[in-house]
């Protein structure tokens, strides 16, 4: 059972889905520490908890309950942030050294560096000439939205109350410019929108390239009531080697409870300060849409050909599904391997499984240890393989040691695209909230190892073909059934890029008195 | 496995530094000599295997050999101590165990010492490869090595050649733990028969008790116990010597495991895979004519070229 009042709640949800779909973004620096704590302390009562709003699902709440709010306002602070408000040594000192280095630092593991020069592409906020302009504070709300698609206007009073506080502060904590739209000083969110069957416009759960996003986010114990919890664990949790799902252990997305190896991994201490926070990693990165409709356009009729698919549309969207691991609308590739299965699935009680959670998420890879269905490199099976990486060998092997080496890779995803697609200053994007308990274990490793290698995959030095680096040479191989030639993608160009980030802590209500206060004591 | 495996050397030799200061070349004040060394390693420039190495534009000096694989320095300061061995609380107590009064001896080298291993290859039927690698390694790089060698202990200035294949000979150890690579044959390596080595032993092990009672001559209680005691004896004996000397064995040479075929391999295999994907979908007739141009360009047979040059690792230099 989690303390829900104690965890700030865009740990243990994404609000875009839930009825959510504008937000934005305000960093900020603190110059004097007791302004910094007087910020913390103004911003504490606003912040939102993950306690369960009553909502008709019938979702129980207890004799008292929160109403769901028109804005949901959550902190995170960086290192620099933590020393500049005074947190103790002792507790900075037992904070992990990735989050301390900070995202920019860490480019070379991330794969940021590439091009040489990469990370000057990013947004003026994240490398400040001085230490004077450092990000410390991250704010993020996240609105509902009206039937015209605007914010709900509690949005832009929340804005503004924030900067009252600041001006009340008298200059000791300021908002930084440069990372919104024209250097701007707000990072506006916004769910993609687009007409339903009466035309109205309705905000999708859709990313710029066309695909419906984030669909498989883990399910871990206590995040959810008990009957959605055994429900969503089925392809959000782990697969043990009984093929059965479970969630997957609390301390793999909160610190101060037992993780995946069995154990309470070292906080920064007092443990009250780490205990019901965590990490995230954020991330703001730019999709080159144009590049990639382009790339498939160009390829979609050659391997339209080579896999058999006449029909163009259909060509283009499967070869999409095949880089993806999920078709656009969502269905996965590993499920539905072929035109004719997509289709079905689309005949089959006008689409129901394209909005039943289960279909979109209750599939393991163990049976095509080849990729003939889904590519071992598509962008899905790397991000969460799942069983593919069996320890014990494919499933037609005989053994199965399930997702064994997959638990404790696991990355809870945050964020909202950000931009139109169609925008003249090429703002357009997804800002990304990679969210767990270990930085380094977790987002890095994925970050590294399957997103811009493939070796865990036998897929060599190939990167991802959505989101990796993509070099002069780079490749996605998409193999055929036993007997086929397979089809190789070519001179992948590079279709995502990064605008800047930093990795944040994200503390529990406890600590974040604590922080405000001035009291965080280690001894 | 001794130190020669298949067909690739595996040089480990511990080179002992000197105790007293030194000066330091840019400034001349005294600084260790382990301090000194390190230095020189640490401006020794890396393999091109990132973006930065290759834009410094320097090059490993071991890309000079075209017979090293890997190449390592390290300084060894002194060996771990792992802290006192574990006790029985319960054996102390009832005061049979040691003394924990008493400190424990920890290990300490007398000096410092500089680590070099090298993985390299043997032609086949070399009698010293060893030798034969360190001549011309010292050819290829003879700068660098005098600039390392001025710290350490009984290597002469001027020695040339000859001192330096001597000099590393004699810091050379026998580790008999090469890790290599390219196997002789697919699959797990097969065990020595041991059927052969005990039918020797059992035989050396009868004779020499059979000796043993005539020497006695004759059999009685004495005789019986010595003859046996004789045979476990040189049984065991020639147990160990037999195994001993079959590790000692070189394994069979392997061919085409060199540097040169290596680093022609890899070139063939990344042009090959930009072949098949220019090709995809190719009729017959053109990817035949497509195969037979890919030959005579890439050349198979050609060790010398072209090829991937040495102490290069393609890496991500750039985006599309």
């Amino acid at each position: 059972m989690l303390d829900l009042a104690d965890i700030q709640g865009n740990v243990l949800t994404a609000y875009g889905k839930l009825g959510f779909p504008k937000g934005c973004v305000l960093l900020f620096h603190v110059g004097e520490a007791a302004a910094g704590r007087a910020f913390v302390e103004r911003l504490r009562p606003q912040v939102t908890t993950a306690l369960r709003w009553p909502s008709a699902k019938q979702v129980k709440t207890g004799p008292l309950a929160v109403p769901r709010p028109p804005v949901t306002l959550n902190v995170a602070f960086t290192f620099r942030g933590l020393l500049a408000l005074e947190t103790p040594v002792r507790t900075l000192r037992g904070l992990p050294d990735e989050f301390i280095d900070g995202m920019a630092a860490r480019a070379g593991v991330l794969g940021d560096i590439a091009p040489f020069g990469a990370c000057a592409a990013w947004d003026p906020v994240w490398r400040p000439a001085e230490d004077a302009a450092a990000v410390h504070v991250l704010v993020m709300l996240n609105a509902q939205a009206t039937d015209a698609g605007e914010p709900a206007p509690e949005l832009a009073k929340t804005v503004a109350e924030l900067r009252r506080i600041l001006a009340e502060l008298g200059g000791g904590v300021t908002l930084l410019a440069g990372h919104g739209p024209g250097g701007g000083d707000l990072q506006p969110l916004s769910a993609i929108y687009e007409p339903d069957a009466a035309g109205a416009l309705r905000p999708t759960p859709k990313e710029h390239f066309g695909f419906v996003d984030a669909i498989s986010d883990p399910v871990f114990h206590g995040q959810l009531p008990a009957h959605a919890s055994r429900d969503r664990a089925v392809g959000g949790g782990k697969i043990d080697r009984d093929g059965h799902w479970t969630p997957l252990a609390t301390g793999e997305f909160l610190l101060g409870y037992a993780d995946e190896a069995q154990e309470i991994a070292g906080a920064a201490m007092p443990l009250s300060f780490s205990r019901n926070g965590t990490f995230f990693a954020y991330r703001k990165l730019h999709q080159n849409v144009d590049r990639f409709e382009a790339m498939i356009d160009a390829a979609a009729p050659r391997f339209g050909a080579a896999f058999g698919v006449e029909d163009p549309a259909e060509a283009r969207l499967f070869l999409m599904a095949k880089i993806a691991g999920r078709w656009p609308d969502g269905l996965p590739v590993a499920a539905f391997p072929t035109v004719a299965a997509w289709r079905t699935a689309h005949a089959d009680a006008a689409g129901a499984a394209i909005t039943d959670p289960r279909a979109l998420n209750a599939f393991t890879y163990g049976a095509d240890a080849d990729g003939a269905g889904c590519p071992l490199g598509a962008h899905a099976r790397r991000m969460n393989p799942r069983d593919a990486l069996d320890p014990l060998g494919p499933a037609k092997a005989g053994g199965s040691g399930g997702s064994q080496l997959n638990n404790r890779r696991r990355i809870l995803r945050r964020g909202l695209p950000y931009g139109a697609r169609d925008a003249a200053d090429g703002e357009h994007g997804i800002v990304l909230l990679a969210v767990c308990a270990s930085l380094f274990r977790q987002f890095e490793f994925v970050q590294q190892q399957w997103l811009n290698y493939g070796l865990d995959f036998n897929a060599g030095n190939d990167t991802c073909p959505l989101v990796g680096i993509h070099d002069a040479n780079a490749k996605f191989v998409i193999p055929a059934a036993p007997g086929g030639a397979p089809f190789i993608l070519d001179r992948l160009p590079q279709l995502v890029e990064m605008r800047g980030g930093d990795y944040f802590f994200t503390p529990s209500l406890t600590a974040l008195r604590m922080i405000g206060q001035g009291l965080v004591d280690p001894t | 496995v001794p130190d020669v495996d298949g067909a690739h050397g595996f040089l480990t030799a511990l080179l002992p530094l000197h105790r007293d200061p030194c000066p330091h070349p840019d400034h001349g004040g005294l600084t260790s000599p382990a301090h000194a060394v390190r230095e020189v390693l640490a401006s020794l420039p890396a393999a091109q295997h990132s973006p930065s190495c290759v834009s410094a534009g320097l090059q490993s000096p071991f890309a000079r050999s075209p017979v090293t694989h890997f190449a390592r320095f390290a300084v060894i300061d002194d060996p771990a101590f792992n802290g006192r061995d574990t006790q029985d609380a319960i054996l102390t107590a009832a005061n049979v165990g040691p003394d924990l009064m008493s400190e424990p001896a920890v290990d300490v080298l007398g000096r410092t010492y500089l680590l070099f291993c090298a993985d390299f290859d043997v032609p086949a039927g070399s009698a010293d490869p060893v030798d034969d690698y360190l001549r011309d390694l010292w050819t290829r790089m003879p700068a660098e090595w005098l600039a390392i060698l001025e710290h350490c202990e009984g290597w002469r200035t001027g020695a040339g050649v000859e001192g330096f294949a001597a000099y590393i000979g004699r810091c050379q150890v026998e580790t008999t733990m090469p890790f290599n690579d390219y196997p002789v044959t697919a699959g797990p390596p097969a065990s020595e028969p041991v059927r052969g080595v005990l039918i020797l032993a059992g035989v050396a092990g009868v004779a020499a008790a059979l000796l043993t009672v005539l020497a006695f001559r004759g059999l009685s209680i004495a005789s019986v116990i010595a003859a046996l005691a004789a045979g476990v004896v040189v049984a065991a004996g020639v147990a160990l010597w037999t195994i001993t000397r079959r590790g000692r064995r070189r394994t069979p040479w392997t061919p085409g495991t060199d540097l040169a075929t290596i680093l022609k391999a890899l070139h063939v295999q990344a042009a090959f895979t930009r072949f098949a994907i220019d090709q995809q979908g190719a009729a017959p007739a053109e990817l035949q004519a497509a195969f037979r141009a890919f030959l005579a360009a890439e050349r198979p047979d050609d060790l010398a070229s072209p090829t991937q040059p040495p102490g290069v690792v393609p890496t991500h230099t750039g985006l599309a």
